[in-house]
This record gives C-alpha cells, sequence and structure tokens, in this order.
C-alpha cells in the first residue's frame, strides 16, 4: 500500500501486486516452462533439455530449508524425524532430508514433492531458505563435472549414499549430499550464488555441464 | 607445502580448509589479580623446548628442535568446529593420535 | 571428453584424460592419397602414428611446411629438411632434434607467439605458426653465432665475478646479456588478439569486469581426483600395475605424459613369445580401457608427487577437448611410481651438434613418425636397448657403419650382437664417440677405445649416442624418497619408500618384458595390501636388474672442443673441471656456480653425469656420487594453467543486478562486490547532499547479521562484547565494540535482545565471515550452551536515512514509525506490504534520520522497488560506499581499518566508554590489555581537526609533523559541502591532541617534493554536534 502525500493509495495495493522472491541465480539460458511458487519464478525445464544426455546444474534455492540446533540434539525429533546418530548421516523421510552436521546441528531440507510444512515454533529452528543457494547436480557425468569443482572425494566408495560432506567447491565452504552418482545437492551462502553457478557452468562446460529445470532434479530425486 | 589435518568431524582435510588457533595454551587466565606481564605471556608467548619462551629456563639453545605441540584449529571451510591436534611443526605433519578433542 | 562424459553410471566412473590414439586409432598404414611418399618419410610401418594421407599445412618462419596428422612440431619440421631448431643460451651454438621427449631446451620454440613450446612434444595442428628462439634473423645464419669463439671470457660461473664493478655499470651489462641469451619473448598483445568472450559486464573501479572472461581457444582447466591408487607412467609396468589394483575394486589414476600407452614398447617390432612388443602393449591398453574403476590420463605429465601422496600434473587438450592445458591433482592412498628410463647423454667432444640423437628419438622418428632420420649413422651406446634399434634401423633403410658400445663384451645381449653381425655392422665393443666433425650439421664421427690409443674416423650425417639407461626418478625423488647410486646398474635406485609408494618397471633396473609386467602387478597388489585389501597372491619371482653401464664422457674429453655436460644452460665439461678447480666441487655447488641443470632439462639431462664426473674429479668411488635436489615441476606447465580458469567467486548482494542497472561503480569488499559511487563525480557531491537534504538508500546487505541463543548466550556476549550486554533492553539497540586479547578494536555492532536468552546482534561486514569462529575460539574451554546462526545471507538490508526517510517509510508499512514508538536506537518488526516481515533499527550512522529495514534476501529487490517508487516524490536516490563513508565521517563515527589499526586500542581511538571494566567475572576478551593500556603515557590518540582555511588540501595517510618531527598520521580527511570546510580525524601523540592547538601536516606524492598545510585539533562530531537530526 504505497501512498501519495495526502495518504491516498498511490499505486495498485498488495493484492494486485506479486510479492515476488528472487533466486540468487539466474542461469543464461531460455526457460519455456516456469512456475510461479510462493513468490518464486521456478524453471521447470530450459530450451533444448531434451536433446541433452546431462549432466544438468538445476537452481533449487526456491526450495525450503532450516537449520535446528540443540545440545541434546540426539533426543530431540525435529519436524518429528529422527537425527541421523552419525555425523555426516543423512536421513531421507519422504520429501524431507535432514542432515547431521554436527555434535548439536542438523539442516532440514524440504526436497520432495507437495507443500513444504511450516517452521515449528521450538526456539531450535532458524528458517534459512533465503541464507543459501542451492544447487544440484543431476545426470550421467555428474561425478566428472564436480572433479573440475572441487577436491573434495564425494564419491568415496567407502561411504553410503546418501552422505553427507561440508567442505570447500570453487573455494566456497558448502554443505553437500551425495545421493547417488547422478545426483549431489548442495548448499552454501546464497552470496555466492550468481559467480558460483557461472564458474561451475564454466567449468563444468568441459564434461557438458548446462543449465536444467526443476524437472530433471524431480526426476532424479523420485 | 601441502599437508593434511584430522578434523574430528569431517575427517582428513587439507590443511588450507582450516584456520590456525594457535598453540594450546590452556583456559584464559582469570582477570582479577592478573598482573599486565602475566596476561601478555599467555597472549604472546608460545612453549618451546626448555620452557616457555622468554621466560625461566626458557630461550632456543642449539640442538632444540620443534618438538610435537598441542595445537588448536578451526575447520572454517568445512563444519565450522574447533578442535585440537597434536602436530609436529618439524614436519608439518600430525602425530600418532592427533586429531579429535 | 564431452562424449564419453558418463557412458558408465553406476560404480564405474571411468572416463579418460584424452583420446588415446593406441585404441580405435585410425589405420596409419594408409599410403598418402597421391600414392607417392613425401620427401623425407618412409614407408608407414605397423607402429606409425602418422596418417600421411592427412597433410598439415603450418608455417615455420613465415614460409610454408607440410606436416600430417599425427606429427610433433619437431617431426614434421624434421621430416621437411630443418636440421637447426635454435640456438643455445651462451654461445648460440646451432642446436638440432636430441631426445624428442623435450628434455633440454634446444627445441623450445615459439608456437603461435607462445613463447618456450616444447616442439619435440607438442602435436602439430593446422594453421600453426612456428618460430625459432634466441636467433637474430634465421636459425641457419644467427648474427650471434660469433659467441661461440669467446668462450674464453665466459668460464663457469663468470656472471658472478664480471660485470660487477664498477656497479653503476651493471644495468648496462645486464641488458646487454638480456639481449643475447635467453629463451622465449612473450607477446603481451596475445590475449586480447585472441578475443574476449563474455557480454556486457559490470562497472568496477578502474575498468569493466567481463562476465565469465575467458580466452576463446585458451582455456586453462583445473581438475581434482580422488583415487586409492595413483600411477605414474602408462607403461608394461603401469598398465599391470593398474589391472591389479582395479581388479581388487580400487579406483585407479593413472598417468601418462605420451599421447598413447604402452611405453617404449610401443615403437618396437622385435617378436616376444610368439607377438611383435608393441602388440602385447596394446593389448595391455585394450584391457585397461576396459576395466572399471580406471581413469586413464595421456599427454598427462606428472610435475610431481607430494607429502601425503598428492599426484599433480597436467593434460594437454586434444582436438576435440574444451580445453588448452588442464592441471589437475590427484589425492591417492598409494602411488606406483613406473615412470620408466630416459636415456643418459652421453658427454663427448661436439655433442650438440645437429645430427647427434639419442637413440630414443631416432627409433621413434623412423618407427612412430615414418621419418627417415639420416642416410648414415654411427651409433655410440650403452645398453642392449640401443642395439636392437640399430638392428631396427638399419632394416628400415638406414646405413649404419658402425656401433661402438661402451659396455664389455660380456655385458651385452649376444643375440643382438650376432644380428647385428649378421647385417654386417661391426660392433666395438668397449669402445665411444670421441668426437664429432662439422659445424651446422654432422659430417662425420671419430670413435675411440675408451683403454687404449686406437681409434676410427667415419663419415656419416647422424650420430647416436647415449651412456646407457637412467630411471626417471623425478617422481620418486619430489616424494622423499631416498636414493643411492647403485653399483650393478649404474644408475639412482630407490633404498627407502615413503609410505604408500611403490616403484616397479624398467626404473628398477628390468629388461625383460615378462619382468617388467610381472614387477608392475606385485606394485599394484602391495598397493591393494597397503590400503587395506587382501593380502597379494605368492610373490612372483623378479629376476636381477640388468647390469649397466658406466662410462662418464668419450675418449680426449674437452680436448680443443666443447663438450656438454648440459645443453640448456651450455654448461661443457671444462666448466665442470673449472668449478671444481675453484672449490665448487659437489655437484650442489657446482649446479649453482656454473648453472648445470638449472634450466628447462633440470637434473635430467645434467644430473647424473655431473655426479659422476665431480666424484671422478674429486677422486672418489663413483657410488658417492650424490645427485642435485630434484625439484617440481618435473615437467613444466605454462604459467597461464597454473593460474587456472581464474574465477572470480565472490558474493553479490540481492540487489546487484538492480545497482548495476542504476549505474553502480563496484569495488571489491572483502568476499562482496559492492557499489562505491553512483556516478563518475568521485567526490560524491550529490549523494551527500540528497541524504543531508532529502533521503537516500543504501543496500548495506553485507552486513554481518548473527542470532544466538541458549542459557548461555549471555554469557558468550559478555565474553566478546567489551560492554556489559546484560544491559541491553528489549527493542533497542545495544551498540557496542569486540576488542581483541591485545585491546585492539576489531568489530562494533549493535545487539538486540529479543527474547529470554534470545538475541540478534550485527556485525561490520569485513567481520561477519569470522564472528561464528571468534566466538568459539573465545569460549571454547568453557562448555557453554549456546547456539548461532549466521544470518548474513538470509537477511538483506536497506539503509533509509536523510530528513525525509520517516514520510517514505510511513508509505509502504502500516505499522507506526514514530519517533514515539521507535525511537533513535530503537528496533521493532515490522511489516511491509501486508506480507513481507522486517525488522526496522533506527541507526545513525550517517548522522541523519535513518532506518535500516533487514528483510528476507529473496524479498530485496520487491521492497527495494516499493520504496524508490514510494520515495519517488522525495527524492530518494541510492547512495554508496564512498558517499557513506563521508557522511559517517563528518559525524566522527570510526570505521574499523580506517580509524583503527593493529597499534590502536579501543581508547586510544577516544571509545573507552564502552567498555565496562567493573566485571572481570566475565573475563571480557581484551579487558586485561585495556587495563594495561588506559593510563599507559606516550600513545597515540584519535583526534578531529579542521584544514585551516587557505592552507591546502591534504589526503587520506599525510603525516602530521612537528618541525621535522613525524607526530601522527591523518586517518580520514574530506571537504563537506554540509559543513563549508575540510574535515579529518588524524591519529597523533599525546601533547598535539590539545583542543584547538595547531598542527601541521604534510603530505608528499613523491619523496622531497610535498606541501604542507595547517590544521586545528577540534572536537568531533563535525556535523550536528547535539545528534538532533539522528534523533528527529
Amino acid at each position: 500500500m504505497i501512498r501519495g502525500r495526502g495518504g491516498e493509495p498511490l499505486s495498485t495495493g498488495p493484492g494486485d501486486r506479486i510479492r515476488f522472491r528472487r533466486s540468487p541465480v539466474a542461469f543464461p539460458a531460455t526457460p519455456p516452462e516456469t512456475e510461479l511458487r510462493d513468490g518464486w519464478t521456478v524453471v521447470l525445464r530450459y530450451e533444448g533439455e531434451d536433446d541433452h544426455p546431462g549432466p544438468w546444474l538445476v537452481d533449487l534455492s526456491h526450495r525450503r530449508r532450516w537449520d535446528f540446533q540443540d545440545r541434546d540434539i540426539g533426543a530431540q525429533t525435529p519436524m518429528d524425524l529422527p537425527v541421523p546418530e552419525r555425523i555426516g548421516a543423512v536421513g531421507v523421510h519422504g520429501p524431507l532430508v535432514i542432515n547431521r552436521l554436527n555434535r548439536t546441528q542438523v539442516a532440514i531440507w524440504h526436497l520432495g514433492d507437495g507443500d513444504p510444512p511450516s517452521t515449528p515454533p521450538e526456539t531450535g529452528f532458524t528458517e534459512t531458505t533465503d541464507g543459501h543457494c542451492m544447487l544440484a547436480f543431476v545426470g550421467p557425468g555428474v561425478p566428472q563435472a564436480l572433479e573440475h569443482l572441487t577436491p573434495l572425494d564425494l564419491f568415496d566408495p567407502a561411504r553410503a549414499t546418501p552422505f553427507l560432506t561440508q567442505g570447500p567447491v570453487l573455494h566456497v565452504p558448502c554443505q553437500i549430499v551425495t545421493f547417488a552418482v547422478d545426483l549431489v545437492v548442495m548448499t552454501f551462502a546464497r552470496g555466492y550464488g550468481e559467480t558460483f553457478a557461472l564458474a561451475a557452468l564454466e567449468s563444468g562446460a568441459i564434461e557438458g555441464l548446462r543449465p536444467g529445470g526443476e524437472e530433471s532434479f524431480r526426476r532424479a530425486f523420485a | 607445502m601441502t599437508f593434511r589435518l584430522t578434523c574430528p568431524v569431517c575427517g582428513k582435510r587439507d590443511v588450507y580448509e582450516f584456520t590456525f588457533g594457535g598453540q594450546d595454551r590452556g583456559p584464559r587466565p582469570a582477570q582479577e589479580g592478573l598482573s599486565a606481564e602475566e596476561h601478555f605471556r599467555w597472549v604472546q608467548f608460545r612453549m618451546i623446548p626448555g620452557g616457555w619462551e622468554g621466560g625461566e629456563g626458557g630461550g632456543v639453545r642449539e640442538g632444540d628442535r620443534a618438538a610435537p605441540q598441542e595445537e588448536w584449529w578451526y575447520h572454517g571451510q568445512g563444519c565450522g568446529v574447533w578442535f585440537r591436534t597434536t602436530r609436529d611443526p618439524g614436519t608439518n605433519r600430525e602425530v600418532e593420535g592427533g586429531g579429535g578433542g | 571428453m564431452v562424449a564419453d562424459a558418463g557412458a558408465k553410471t553406476g560404480g564405474g566412473l571411468a572416463d579418460r584424460g584424452s583420446p588415446d590414439p593406441s585404441v580405435g586409432r585410425p589405420d596409419c598404414r594408409r599410403p598418402p592419397s597421391h600414392g607417392r611418399l613425401p620427401e623425407g618419410r618412409l614407408p608407414p610401418g605397423p607402429t606409425c602414428r602418422v596418417d600421411l594421407s592427412q597433410p598439415l599445412e603450418f608455417s615455420f618462419l613465415g614460409r610454408p611446411v607440410t606436416g600430417f596428422a599425427g606429427d610433433t612440431v619437431a617431426s614434421a619440421l624434421y621430416a621437411s629438411g630443418v636440421r637447426i631448431f635454435g640456438r643455445s643460451l651462451k654461445y648460440h651454438r646451432p642446436r638440432g632434434l636430441y631426445s624428442m621427449e623435450g628434455e633440454s631446451s634446444n627445441t623450445l620454440m615459439a608456437i603461435d607467439k607462445v613463447p618456450n613450446e616444447c616442439a619435440e612434444t607438442t602435436e602439430l595442428k593446422a594453421g600453426m605458426s612456428v618460430r625459432a628462439q634466441n636467433v637474430r634473423g634465421d636459425p641457419q645464419t644467427d648474427r650471434f653465432a660469433f659467441i661461440d669463439r669467446f668462450d674464453r671470457m665466459m668460464p663457469a660461473g663468470f656472471y658472478y665475478r664480471l660485470f660487477h664493478r664498477p656497479y653503476r655499470l651493471w644495468p648496462l651489462f645486464q641488458n646487454g646479456l638480456r639481449r643475447m641469451a635467453g629463451t622465449g619473448v612473450l607477446d603481451p598483445r596475445r590475449g586480447l588478439e585472441e578475443g574476449i568472450r563474455g557480454e556486457g559486464g559490470i562497472r568496477v573501479e578502474g575498468g569493466i569486469e567481463v562476465e565469465g572472461a575467458r580466452m576463446g581457444s585458451d582455456v586453462r582447466a583445473e581438475r581434482y581426483l580422488n583415487a586409492e591408487v595413483a600411477i605414474v607412467g602408462g607403461g608394461a609396468a603401469g598398465m599391470s600395475a593398474a589391472l591389479a589394483a582395479a581388479e581388487r575394486g580400487l579406483r585407479v589414476c593413472l598417468f601418462e605424459r605420451r599421447p598413447w600407452l604402452g611405453g617404449h614398447l610401443v615403437w618396437r617390432v622385435r617378436d616376444f613369445e610368439g607377438e611383435p612388443l608393441h602388440r602385447r602393449a596394446e593389448k595391455l591398453a585394450v584391457r585397461l580401457r576396459a576395466a572399471e574403476n580406471v581413469k586413464v590420463f595421456t599427454s598427462s605429465p606428472v610435475t610431481g608427487v607430494w607429502g601425503e601422496n598428492l599426484v599433480t600434473g597436467f593434460t594437454s587438450g586434444a582436438e576435440g577437448d574444451l580445453f588448452r592445458e588442464c592441471h589437475w591433482e590427484c589425492r591417492a592412498k598409494t602411488v606406483v611410481v613406473a615412470a620408466g628410463c630416459m636415456e643418459r647423454p652421453l658427454v663427448f667432444n661436439h655433442n650438440d651438434r645437429p645430427g647427434v640423437m639419442q637413440v630414443g628419438a631416432v627409433w621413434r622418428l623412423a618407427r612412430t613418425y615414418a621419418v627417415l632420420p639420416g642416410g648414415v649413422a654411427i651409433f655410440s651406446v650403452g645398453d642392449d636397448l640401443s642395439l636392437e634399434a640399430a638392428a631396427d634401423l638399419a632394416d628400415l633403410g638406414v646405413k649404419i657403419r658402425a656401433v661402438a658400445d661402451a659396455r664389455e663384451a660380456v655385458r651385452q645381449d649376444a643375440a643382438l650382437v650376432t644380428a647385428l653381425e649378421e647385417r654386417g655392422i661391426p660392433v666395438l665393443a668397449g669402445w665411444a664417440a670421441s668426437r664429432v666433425m662439422g659445424r651446422k650439421q654432422v659430417k662425420g664421427c671419430e670413435l675411440g677405445a675408451l683403454k687404449g690409443e686406437a681409434s676410427r674416423r667415419f663419415g656419416c650425417d647422424l650420430v647416436v649416442a647415449n651412456a646407457g639407461m637412467q630411471p626417471r626418478i623425478g617422481a620418486l625423488a619430489t616424494v622423499g624418497a631416498r636414493l643411492a647410486y647403485c653399483g650393478h646398474t649404474h644408475t639412482y635406485q630407490p633404498v627407502e619408500l615413503p609410505g604408500g609408494v611403490f616403484a616397479a618397471g624398467s626404473m628398477t633396473g628390468l629388461r625383460d618384458p615378462r619382468a617388467i609386467e610381472a614387477s608392475g602387478r606385485l606394485a599394484g597388489e602391495r598397493a591393494v595390501e597397503s590400503c587395506g585389501g587382501s593380502a597379494p597372491g605368492p610373490d612372483e619371482s623378479l629376476p636381477e636388474p640388468a647390469p649397466g653401464c658406466d662410462i662418464r664422457h668419450g675418449p680426449d674429453i674437452g680436448r680443443g672442443a666443447k663438450a656438454f655436460v648440459d645443453f640448456d644452460e651450455d654448461g661443457t665439461y671444462k666448466n665442470v673441471v673449472e668449478s671444481a678447480a675453484q672449490g665448487f666441487d659437489v655437484p650442489e655447488l657446482a649446479k649453482r656456480f656454473g648453472g648445470f641443470g638449472l634450466g628447462p632439462g633440470q637434473y635430467r639431462v645434467a644430473g647424473q653425469n655431473l655426479a659422476m664426473i665431480m666424484a671422478d674429479l674429486r677422486g672418489d668411488p663413483v657410488e658417492t656420487a650424490t645427485p642435485t635436489t630434484v625439484r617440481p615441476p618435473l615437467v613444466p606447465p605454462s604459467l597461464a594453467t597454473l593460474a587456472g580458469p581464474g574465477h572470480d567467486v565472490h558474493k553479490r548482494t540481492p540487489l546487484h543486478g538492480e545497482l548495476a542497472a542504476r549505474g553502480a561503480i563496484f569495488r571489491r569488499a572483502g568476499p562482496w562486490l559492492r557499489p562505491r559511487y553512483f556516478s563518475e563525480d568521485t567526490s560524491c557531491r550529490k549523494e551527500i547532499r540528497n541524504v543531508r537534504r532529502n533521503v537516500g538508500i543504501l543496500d548495506s546487505s553485507p552486513l554481518g547479521k548473527f542470532r544466538i541463543f541458549g542459557p548461555d548466550a549471555l554469557k558468550a556476549l559478555q565474553r566478546v562484547y567489551i560492554s556489559d550486554m546484560r544491559k541491553a533492553p528489549r527493542g533497542h539497540c545495544k551498540y557496542s565494540a569486540m576488542c581483541n586479547d591485545m585491546g585492539q578494536l576489531v568489530d562494533d555492532g549493535v545487539v538486540i535482545r529479543e527474547g529470554e536468552n534470545e538475541y540478534y546482534f550485527t556485525t561490520s561486514s569485513g567481520r561477519a565471515g569470522s564472528t561464528v569462529e571468534w566466538f568459539r575460539y573465545h569460549t571454547r574451554y568453557d562448555r557453554w550452551d549456546y547456539n548461532l546462526v549466521n544470518l548474513t545471507d538470509v537477511l538483506g538490508s536497506l539503509n533509509i536515512a536523510g530528513p525525509n526517510a520517516r514520510r517514505v517509510l510511513e508509505r509502504v508499512t502500516d505499522d507506526e514509525v514514530s519517533n514515539e514508538v521507535l525511537p533513535y536506537l530503537g528496533c521493532r518488526r515490522i511489516t511491509v506490504a501486508d506480507g513481507v516481515e522486517a525488522r526496522c533499527l533506527r541507526l545513525g550512522f550517517v548522522g541523519e534520520l535513518s532506518f535500516e529495514l533487514h528483510v528476507p534476501s529473496s524479498y530485496c529487490q520487491f521492497v527495494w522497488d516499493l520504496v524508490v517508487e514510494a520515495g519517488a516524490d522525495f527524492g530518494i536516490r541510492p547512495f554508496g560506499l564512498e558517499a557513506q563513508y563521508c557522511l559517517r565521517a563528518e559525524k566522527g563515527h570510526v570505521i574499523i581499518g580506517a580509524e583503527s589499526e593493529a597499534r590502536v586500542t579501543l581508547t586510544d581511538i577516544g571509545m573507552g566508554w564502552l567498555w565496562d571494566c567493573g566485571d572481570t567475572a566475565a573475563k571480557k576478551v581484551g579487558a586485561p590489555a585495556l587495563r594495561a593500556c588506559e593510563k599507559q603515557p606516550g600513545r597515540m590518540r584519535l583526534v578531529g581537526f579542521r584544514v585551516d582555511e587557505g592552507s591546502g588540501s591534504p589526503r587520506d595517510g599525510a603525516v602530521v609533523v612537528d618541525g621535522a618531527k613525524i607526530v601522527g598520521y591523518v586517518c580520514t580527511t574530506r571537504r563537506s559541502e554540509a559543513l563549508g570546510w575540510q574535515y579529518g580525524m588524524a591519529m597523533v601523540r599525546e601533547g598535539v591532541a590539545v583542543r584547538g592547538g595547531r598542527t601541521h601536516i604534510r603530505q608528499e606524492e613523491t619523496p622531497g617534493r610535498g606541501e604542507s598545510c595547517s590544521a586545528t585539533v577540534v572536537p568531533t562530531p563535525f556535523y550536528d554536534p547535539g545528534g538532533r537530526r539522528l534523533r528527529a
């Protein structure tokens, strides 16, 4: 409700105005199919995606995420989810993914279909959706593409998938979950989003990495 | 120069993921009755072979070599945890049983 | 690499470094399209890798030359008749092909204006422009060639001893020497000519930063590999080791410096166990390619093996690769080094003449590149492989007059000697080459007996020489293996290997192909065991290594001729003798004094010969010969490759695009890119005026924002903040600062109590990244229960500042933001546009009525649009960092790093009032230091000053002087439109800091030339001292 000098409404009210939200990432590609979801413009598919075998880089920054901390985290069930016992372990429960970060902290990601839950009232929760950029690497050739971005061993055969790695990708500290050899999801500070995605696409181009829409991620996650 | 450190949360990682937190000097001394000299010794001085640097019986003597020491490291590029490890500054390597703590 | 990316999924992540011609390569035996053999070429045999039906045009010194697909630059030039490839560093002697492995600088050339490219190993591409280096004019007729005759003026170490006095003349000598000696010349315009990809760009201080700036054809990639087993060398041993490890399910990375696998087997046609050797290698390569878990990198030399088994190197991009060079690092649990052997150069008179080559070079010219190496040849060698080569080359049509073998007859393979004699080639055991005839090219060769006086002369155009084999010890040496001289093989052999490192193959002295493969398998199995796998099967017994050749140099050494120990630096045998005579008689000293092994060839050409000759000169047994230290890079990558892709990954605020569109000129501030100005006017007059008179809007999103909660949250705040944080009331911003243990100011910001054990606080932008680390470090022994969440990126921040700020804000929210409800330093949550939750903080950093809105980052653009629309009537406009910097300085507000530095404590800058000195129980960080410095005499203080009218205009960093003595420095000074005079803040010594006192400021832009101004010490704030405006 923007008002004029006399207090009269100046432009259209909020009812008519979309309270739009912006992702930190905008890929240099044409999306023929998008969807407006909770203010976010979500790209479902990019042009020419069907002719490309992968790998794809998918922006998931609009997916809701939470940080939950508690000294006695093992005894907690945030959002009714069991906290993984081992640090670095990942639990997948329907649409929700829970990552055990350290002694006192977990991250919860809403990656599946359906409406995300709302933030529970407990003190330990902080919604961090807006604090991160979230990217998924999807499809064949993901390990090769990631080798150009990070020295981390994201595909250690000795670890059972899914598993969590915390470390630098393109020198930016990241939380990375390896779901499978063709699906890796990572989050990092939102401010890096734009330049990170650009660098990832440039380096990953050697292995055929291209922007992908949310649909390609949904297929891989399902 | 490249060596690795063992983060108690993330395991072995390249040293550039970490920030050095100095030699383990024990907890912050009580402020009440703390002299300026005692404070600055705690902040600035390091344990070296033979005692505290510049202290009683301190000072580097010929034949002294760096010995393994307890150190603090912060895994800033990873899990964000401070931890202690025992490392030999002579070889830059962690000594057996380093990491964790 | 795109084509097969992901060809396999599931467990196998196998892929390849670059295409390997050994599998599915085109049949190179096809005759040339016009049916006739091109000049200088042999009929292609079964091991040929050149396709004579595919000519490639390129140019040498501007003249057109034709090569063929599969050629290297050197093989194509040699086939077209080029013999002199360049001139030597010091003497400008003509130099030609030597090893075909890029071991010396002889064949470094400028290719497409890139200097120092190795012609012997660079794959030929159509359209290349090739030039010789270190020549004036044509290498055939180099104008500096006369220097060769003045060698007496240039003894070992001459540049250390001559030209130094008088000192004044040194630059003259230096420039002269630089012109005559040296290698390639860098063309700084090359990158620009290549063109820059990418469009648009953003304005940063000093120019335009192009988005995704990459050189079109010059992409430098980087790649990080993780493996259980890394293998250095893709010969028979390396491949066998890889297969052994991969069969047990381990991840294997294999690195081969040549473009194909198979090592020295790939050009050998000799029958072994019923099939030619090259077939044996090809079969192994096919098995390796099919193996799961193996990544094979060809054209990929290893540059070093580092602590804890990190293998580094680079891959040259092949046709179809989207990179020119790719630097890689492989973190491995174990390393198998099977790097093979190279030939030890034979030191004899004029051994650098074009036409003197090593056996491998001649053999590969003929067998791999189908180039006729010469018409008539003399061999002077020291191992059996060379005898096999002589027989093979004779079969290919090279007339071999004689083969001298430095070994005794009993050490030779009798079958090979017979084979040579059957071809009518005399074999002279215990003989070696003593001298080469001919200046620009070999015309003849003298052979001499190593014992006795006998000698014979031969006419020839090719001298094929080596002193036997030496292992490629580089990878072992860099990883820290202990190497010792072995009196049996006369090579350096590892006597102690670091954990998880194994050696295999011909470098361990083995020669039999079966034994080489067995040693590889064994090393692979030991690597498996070392990774915790099952124990290897029964030990295959390996045969004893073959005896080696211990020749130091040819007969009659150094008599009236130069005999080179090191080609790169023109280091001769005589220079070694000179070095020893002057006391530099150990290899490490001689290397520094005479330059042996300092060039691109490093230890590879000079290393072992220098050590052996030096041992002789000292009169010590050869077993004591210690080589010089091997240093990485073992093979030099280009500097651009080491620099990498050069991505500038930095942080951008949620409003970056909007600000760029509004003409912001950005600057880097920590990890962030932030707008500094919004016009070319760097004094930002309009931006400042608009904040003072109307209303401005600043994107302050990089501000650090944190949540701290938990039962011990207050204890943690009490520890790191210098003030008493117990006094922070709800709904109020408590300003405070953090000090370090030395009492220095490290951070400031506000803390807001938002609930029971629940606080929200801000930090300066530069500290946001280390705040969690700082809290946790200073409470690391306390086991306190508190939680920190970094909200810096979660929330963007908009600062609406100016007399009209409230009126703008009232238009976008229904919540009350009056002075009564939200006074100065107040804080409340408001809803913007009926839906976006925001924290609204009344702060006064710029000295005007101002509201800081902390809104979720994803909504920032939406809120910005609303505010700017609502503020249009009031002339709202964005302002940048420089305007903010001036505005706050007029208020005397400090910025850490501008008004404080490492020597300055909280009390020095007049902020001691923040310090709660009564509370010692909290053990506040910095409190003991502040106590110690508080009343210390002689400390500097921060003061405000006003520059006297008409006295000049000093700048930041000028010094404050008292006569000739420096008594302080200017932190910040600007001319203020609001005040009408130039104000500033300075750190000055006690005594100067008297209010109303006159100070003198001296500014020297260049030493000796400066201007002096005078200023008066005045109280701060300069602007609105009563603070009425920010409380409005």
